[in-house]
Formats: C-alpha cells, sequence, structure tokens
C-alpha cells in the first residue's frame, strides 16, 4: 500500500495560513516591534512540571517556548520583540495539540498586563475580526461555573465537585483546579475572554501580587471559541524568586519521578544583571489560524501533522 | 488482567468503568498550557446504554473488559427468558431474561437474526435485526382516500409491539419496520 504522503491540511488553508503570516508580522511592524530568531535547540530548558521538553541525543532540548532566550536578549538592552517560529512539546497531540506547533511570543517593555491585552484583542481582531472581550478573575471564573471558591474552600470540597463532573483521580489541588478549569473553558458562553489573576501556585514565571488578602499570580489567559489562544505575564524579574520556583519544580520533579531538569544558569544570570520590567504573552498562532479559517482540527492548517512526517 | 492506558484510547475499545462494561465512544486530548494532561472521554455503558462523560489524568489506566458480539439465532422463550444460539455453528446456546433483553423483545420472533453482547460469556444486551417483518394484529379499520394528507393510525403487531402505521393498513397485512426508530418503513413484500 502507498503510504499516505499528501498534506495534512487543504493547500487553500495553507494560503490562508500564508496571508495570516503577513498580517501578523505587519502589526509588529507597524508598532516598532522586533522580530527576533532564537535557537530551537538549546542545551537548557522549562523546568515546569506539566511541560515536558523533547530531549535529543545529545541531551540537548528542542525549546517549548523561545522565553529563556527572549528574556536573556531584553536583559542585555533588546527592547521590545517577538519570535513566530516552531516549539515542540513532547507528547501533546490530538485534536488541538501537535507536538510541534507555532507559537508567537511577545515581550513589551514598561506594559503592566492589562496594556498587554489590549494588545492580545488588537491581534486578535486583525486575524478574526472584531468581538467583544469579557474579562473574568480565575476565581470568578470557577465560582459562575462550578459555585467552588478557589482561594476560600476546602481540598474535600474541592474533590467533591471535580468528582461531579467526572474526574475521579486523586490529585493534588493543583490538578484538580487544571480540570474544572478546563471544563468551565468548554462550557462558558461568551465567544472571546480573558481569564486572569491565577492562583499563585500556577504562577509560573509571573509576579504574585497581593488582591483582597490572597495571592494571586499576574497572568491571564485568553479562550476563543472554547481554545486556550493565549498565555501571558507581568514577567517576572526577581532572579532570587525565580531561583527558589525552579527548586521547587525541582523538588516536585524529584518526588513524582520525572526527569531532572537542571536550571538555566545563564537565565538566572540574565536576571541577576537585571530583566526590565515587561509584560510578555505567548500566542498558540496555528489554533488563531484554524479559528481564521474556520477548521475544525489543528492537523487542518499544519502543512503535515505529526502523523504524516 | 488487559489494562488501556490513556494514549491507547481510540473508540470501540471495551473496558471496565465503575464494575461495568462500556464501550469508548469518543475521546479528546486535553491540556491546559501550564496544566496537567487530560483524556475527556465518553463511554457507553453496554449494559444500560447510558452515556457516561469522564475526564482521566492522561497516562492514567483502565481495566479492559472481556466483552464480545456475536451474531444469535433466536430460539424461543420458555415463558422466562430468551433463548438464543450462536451462528457459528458451535451450538453455543445462551439464555437472557427480560431486563437484558429489553426493547429487543417487542421485535423478535424465532429465527430471527440478532447481535448478542457477552459479557464474561454471558448476555448483557440483545439488539434486534434493524428491519423485521412482523403482521398487523389489531388496528382500525381502515378510512381509505385519506392518504395525501399523510394520516396515520396506530397499529398492533404480533409481538405486541405499537407503530404508527398509514391508513391504508389493514390488520393480517405484514409491515416492515426499523427496529431502530421504531418507524413504520413499507409493506412487506415477503408476505
Amino acid at each position: 500500500m502507498t503510504p499516505r504522503w499528501q498534506p495534512s491540511a487543504p493547500i487553500e488553508n495553507l494560503q490562508q495560513r500564508s496571508e495570516i503570516l503577513w498580517k501578523v508580522r505587519e502589526f509588529f511592524r507597524h508598532r516598532g516591534i522586533c522580530e527576533v530568531h532564537t535557537p530551537v535547540v538549546g542545551s537548557n530548558t522549562v523546568t515546569d512540571l506539566n511541560i515536558e521538553s523533547v530531549r535529543l541525543a545529545n541531551g540537548n532540548f528542542l525549546q517549548t517556548s523561545p522565553e529563556y532566550f527572549l528574556k536573556r536578549l531584553l536583559a542585555a538592552g533588546m527592547p521590545s520583540c517577538y519570535q513566530l517560529g516552531p516549539v515542540f512539546r513532547e507528547g501533546e497531540a490530538g485534536r488541538w495539540h501537535n507536538p510541534e506547533f507555532t507559537m508567537l511570543e511577545w515581550y513589551r517593555l514598561g506594559f503592566n498586563t492589562s496594556e498587554l491585552r489590549q494588545e492580545v484583542k488588537e491581534l486578535v481582531e486583525l486575524v478574526l475580526g472584531p468581538s467583544d472581550v469579557s474579562e473574568y478573575t480565575f476565581r470568578e471564573f470557577l465560582l459562575n461555573e462550578f459555585q467552588f471558591d478557589c482561594l476560600e474552600q476546602s481540598d474535600e470540597e474541592l474533590h467533591q465537585v471535580a468528582q461531579t463532573n467526572g474526574y475521579k483521580a486523586n490529585d493534588r489541588r493543583l490538578d484538580l483546579l487544571d480540570f474544572l478549569y478546563s471544563l468551565a473553558i468548554t462550557r462558558c458562553k461568551d465567544s472571546r475572554f480573558f481569564v486572569l489573576d491565577f492562583p499563585a501556585e500556577s504562577s509560573a514565571l509571573a509576579q504574585v501580587f497581593e488582591h483582597d488578602g490572597y495571592q494571586v499570580a499576574d497572568r491571564f489567559e485568553l479562550i476563543v471559541e472554547g481554545l486556550e489562544i493565549a498565555n501571558g505575564y507581568n514577567e517576572l524579574c526577581d532572579p532570587v524568586e525565580l531561583n527558589s520556583r525552579m527548586d521547587r519544580d525541582q523538588a516536585l520533579r524529584r518526588q513524582l519521578n520525572r526527569f531532572r531538569i537542571e536550571k538555566d544558569k545563564r537565565l538566572l544570570a540574565a536576571l541577576e544583571t537585571g530583566l526590565p520590567q515587561c509584560s510578555g504573552v505567548a500566542v498558540g498562532l496555528d489554533r488563531l489560524i484554524a479559528l481564521a479559517v474556520g477548521a475544525e482540527t489543528i492537523q487542518q492548517i499544519l502543512s503535515f501533522a505529526n502523523d504524516l512526517i | 488482567m488487559a489494562t488501556y492506558s490513556t494514549n491507547e484510547f481510540r473508540p470501540g475499545l471495551k473496558v471496565l468503568l465503575e464494575g461495568d462494561p462500556c464501550v469508548l465512544l469518543e475521546a479528546e486530548f486535553v491540556k491546559p498550557g501550564k496544566g496537567q494532561a487530560f483524556t475527556r472521554a465518553k463511554f457507553k455503558n453496554l449494559v444500560t446504554g447510558r452515556v457516561w462523560e469522564r475526564t482521566l489524568r492522561s497516562g492514567e489506566t483502565m481495566e479492559a473488559a472481556d466483552v464480545s458480539e456475536y451474531e444469535m439465532e433466536y430460539l424461543y422463550n420458555d415463558g422466562y427468558q430468551w433463548h438464543f444460539m450462536r451462528t457459528d455453528e458451535s451450538f453455543e446456546q445462551f439464555a437472557a431474561d427480560e431486563k437484558i433483553v429489553g426493547d429487543a423483545k417487542q421485535w423478535i420472533t424465532e429465527q430471527d437474526r440478532c447481535q448478542v453482547t457477552l459479557w464474561n460469556n454471558a448476555p448483557i444486551s440483545v439488539s434486534p435485526p434493524n428491519f423485521v417483518n412482523l403482521e398487523v394484529k389489531e388496528t382500525d379499520a381502515g378510512v381509505r382516500g385519506d392518504t395525501a394528507q399523510g394520516g396515520s393510525k396506530p397499529a398492533v403487531l404480533t409481538t405486541g409491539a405499537t407503530v404508527r402505521v398509514p391508513l391504508f393498513i389493514e390488520e393480517g397485512d405484514v409491515l416492515k419496520v426499523d427496529t431502530r426508530t421504531g418507524q413504520y418503513v413499507g409493506r412487506s413484500k415477503e408476505t
């Protein structure tokens, strides 16, 4: 039998994809934001527990996002900049996931997250056309959907809510919140919305601040038509705090028998020198393109998806 | 005991969910960018027919259910149980009670070929043939000439099932019925 050699996407979708890439690059050019290319292969990678990097035979990693390299550029004096290119995540394959995908990531010096959200909204409107965008805090979002208060209610109550909604695994609090969050996304009727102020434990590389007596992460996500499109932070600039978060990730990885990821000493050194205050966001560009062309899977806008490479 | 991990999930897989045999209808990989990966799945309970939605942690495993489906000939009803025999010349017979035969009982007549699902070698469900031919036992006398308006009336068949039929159908007619919808298809030519 002849193997399937034809592309995953219809040719017209790839042509539309090209048009969108032009528009996106023009968007940044108009705003004076510099396009940069950083390595796809690095000797370090993210320590985050829920992001698995593809490890190469020589011990290097395919990058899961250009974040570390871009921050090193910013610390070296690069003004606001963006990268548009492939990133890789081990094991992420499904209707809306491909292990290799296109990430559009940019950093804005001096921006707070509210200013960056406005810019994200404009970029999305450029690709998908205008539409209202609502905003919910993470807490409100779960309260609306499950009448569950993630800041006040106990682990036991959280388990109860997760169980009633079809999730029986006995997980850590944060994992159960992820479950509720991903379910709430599919249920929310708004076509576009931001979720802000995530629990401090899922801050990743976002700054944490106090709000109504609670610690929350200055982080947002944009959801469009039930799909997670963007994830942005007011970037953590404190090297001591970054170091301790990496220690925490490593301890968790050890506890869960995961592969050990060394801390990126060059990133830490860059932060020692000084990362200027900035906000940054990563957009899953393939998904955005898929929405623009009316595709029903990410594969329909990829030239060759994972099953055909 | 065989198990399946979520990354082996594909539609049609038979697994045990809360002790009941289920068939996997669909599964989707879900992962928040910064969160853990999940598999969102729909299962059909093969005993009750109910559809269950469940989310599993990616990599979690489920026990395989020993479920198989055979074509069997319906032999007879002894008043308590319905008896079936495999059509593959093994002549193996199985008995199913009313709860298991369920809706199928209002459609099947002896010698009909049914799909019987076995779990641990015991029947758990019976599907009638998609189309059956059954005689009308009772229906009101036809009011002719009114078919243009698409009028219909109930007719009771020999098996006890009631279907809606056009007005011209009379007692003794043999009808072809779609058992999946319970709808009248036409008059049978095999009378």
